[in-house]
């Protein structure tokens, strides 16, 4: 063991590193919105019902932090544009001056159309609509514009609940002798009907949630898995210069039988390796401050992942160490093709965001499998994605060890 | 067969890299052992048996290079320049065992650029220039017919004395 210190590092240390920083650095973005709070900056020119209906409705949801004073100043456009634009802020809500009288002014119009309707006597005061009152987002530059279209969708549900307690409150002031009801819940009423996710797996499993370490760990684990490929395609090439491979093949007996124990040796670390790296994900990644890593319950779909992985991983280091004369050609070509398979693997970014493109690459579905083997709520899918991969899988082997 | 290159585990020791090719050869373990054991007393390395071969000399890492072309108890074994960089000791004694070896009814094929040392343990020699077999023959034979002191001179004498490339 203490012989090659630096063989163990590559193999052992340097994936569990590479996992740990991967899933740190990947947290933010992975991160749900849902999950994170979000500091606004309420620029509210209008100092009406509108705009006290969105801070409140913004605190409601426990996701966002509203800041409408810096300093103990209130805020204006120059303020806003120049905290956003500084980063200090990733969106601000700028409710200009009469967005309270036009919601209240298009209120009357409908609570008199509807009045006229019921029968109700009386009419509410109006004026014409206008058009171009909007209440204006503005968003960091580099927001993304998922997370644009996520704020827009929950400033544009307020606005809309703002908008229906008004209507409400409007037609009740048609016929004020006839008090409204104190007690009535409206925000209950309209939730009658709302929206849930459903588990999509047969069993009714709870919902599991796709984080960084969800990803990250079986993703890098399966890249930590390649490094192997340098140590094995270094030692070949070393056996090969210095004697011992011809000697190995001057052995009488088959020649496939000591390539084959070769094979399985580093097949087996492999797995041994991918398994200390789940271990990893389960109880280091707590201790960073990260989820713990969810293992499906199929452990045997998993270890026939990892095996298949496994003896890709080792077949290619074999066949890198059979195609190059020297350890020169061969690591750069190791290490670049590892991070290309690793990318049209999945690996760098969940294979879905992949462009059709890449996802046709046959390579794909094996690292895919794996990393969604890992996965709870993948199970059922990834067992179905390798079934057709496996001739590919095996024919890859055989021509690496009879190259 | 004998490479010319150590073909043996830098970083494994003596007998573990022994181990290791006997192994491959599919011999009982304890036979490998006891068979170990001999060559490494023979070859003068029993004290060096668990050293890695990294930190062996020159002369020690060829001896083992010999070592493990014996386990299979080859009956011809073919040495390609197996005194190449070593120390006078250690080429004397692997040319005495190699005496011994083939004194025990074992065939030797011996390629070295070394004359005296075919000389020396050759029965017959076969010299190659530029890839062309230029004489054949027991050594003392050729000596006698070409009416030269020693095959270095005869090699001098059949091939011309300018350098090659």
């Amino acid at each position: 063991m203490r012989r090659d210190l630096g063989g163990l590092a590559l193999l052992f240390l340097m994936p569990m590193l590479l996992i740990m920083i991967m899933a740190l650095v990947q947290d933010g973005p992975f991160k749900d919105y849902k999950d994170r709070k979000f500091e606004t900056l309420l620029l509210d020119q209008d100092h009406g019902k509108v705009a006290s209906e969105i801070k409140k409705g913004l605190l409601a949801s426990n996701q966002f932090d509203v800041v409408d004073s810096i300093d103990g100043k209130e805020v204006d456009l120059k303020l806003v544009k120049e905290k956003i634009q500084s980063g200090s802020f990733q969106f601000a809500i700028c409710i200009k001056k009469g967005i309270s009288a036009e919601i209240i002014n298009s209120g009357n119009i409908i609570a008199n159309q509807i009045g006229k309707k019921i029968g109700i006597a009386g009419t509410l005061p109006h004026r014409e609509s206008r058009d171009s009152m909007n209440i204006e987002l503005m968003f960091d530059p580099v927001s993304k514009p998922a997370f644009k279209i996520a704020i827009t969708n929950a400033v544009e549900k307020l606005i809309q609940k703002a908008q229906s307690e008004i209507v409400l409150e409007r037609i009740a002031g048609l016929s004020p002798e006839q008090s409204s009801d104190s007690s009535f819940d409206f925000e209950k009423t309209l939730r009658q009907v709302g929206v849930q996710e459903i588990s999509s797996q047969n069993n009714n499993a709870a919902i599991s949630k796709m984080n960084s370490v969800q990803h990250n760990v079986p993703a890098w684990a399966i890249f930590g898995m390649f490094f192997m490929i340098i140590i094995i395609s270094e030692s070949m090439i070393s056996e090969r210069l210095s004697g011992s491979w011809t000697r190995i093949k001057l052995i009488p007996g088959s020649f496939s039988h000591i390539l084959f124990g070769k094979l399985f040796f580093y097949v087996v670390l492999g797995i041994i390796q991918f398994y200390l790296m789940l271990l990893v994900g389960v109880f280091v990644m707590p201790l960073l401050g990260l989820d713990a890593m969810q293992l499906n319950h199929s452990p045997l779909v998993l270890l026939f992942f990892v095996s298949c992985i496994s003896t890709c991983a080792v077949s290619y280091g074999i066949l890198l160490g059979m195609l190059f004369n020297s350890s020169n050609q061969a690591l750069p070509v190791a290490a670049i093709s590892v991070v290309i398979l690793s990318a049209i693997g999945g690996v760098w970014v969940p294979v879905e965001v992949l462009p059709p493109l890449l996802k046709t690459f046959l390579l794909y579905r094996l690292c895919v499998g794996a990393c969604k083997a890992s996965i709870p709520f993948y199970c059922d899918k990834a067992s179905s994605s390798i079934l057709p991969f496996r001739p590919y899988c095996f024919c890859w082997v055989l021509r690496s060890v009879y190259w | 067969m004998v490479p010319q290159q150590i073909a043996l585990y830098p970083t494994l020791s003596c007998s573990e890299n022994l181990m290791y090719f006997g192994k491959l050869y599919d011999i009982q373990p304890q036979t490998l052992k006891n068979l170990i054991a001999q060559y490494l007393h023979d070859f003068g390395l029993e004290e060096h048996a668990h050293k890695q071969i990294k930190h062996f000399s020159g002369g020690m890492k060829r001896r083992t290079n010999i070592i493990a072309s014996l386990l299979n108890n080859p009956t011809l074994l073919i040495l390609d320049e197996p005194t190449a960089g070593v120390d006078v000791h250690s080429r004397n004694m692997i040319l005495s065992f190699l005496k011994q070896y083939n004194a025990a009814g074992n065939s030797i094929m011996y390629t070295s650029h070394l004359l005296e040392e075919a000389e020396v343990i050759c029965h017959e020699v076969l010299i190659i220039d530029q890839g062309k077999k230029i004489a054949q023959g027991n050594p003392k034979t050729l000596v006698k017919n070409h009416a030269v002191g020693n095959l270095e001179e005869l090699f001098l004498q059949l091939t011309g004395n300018t350098v090659r490339d």
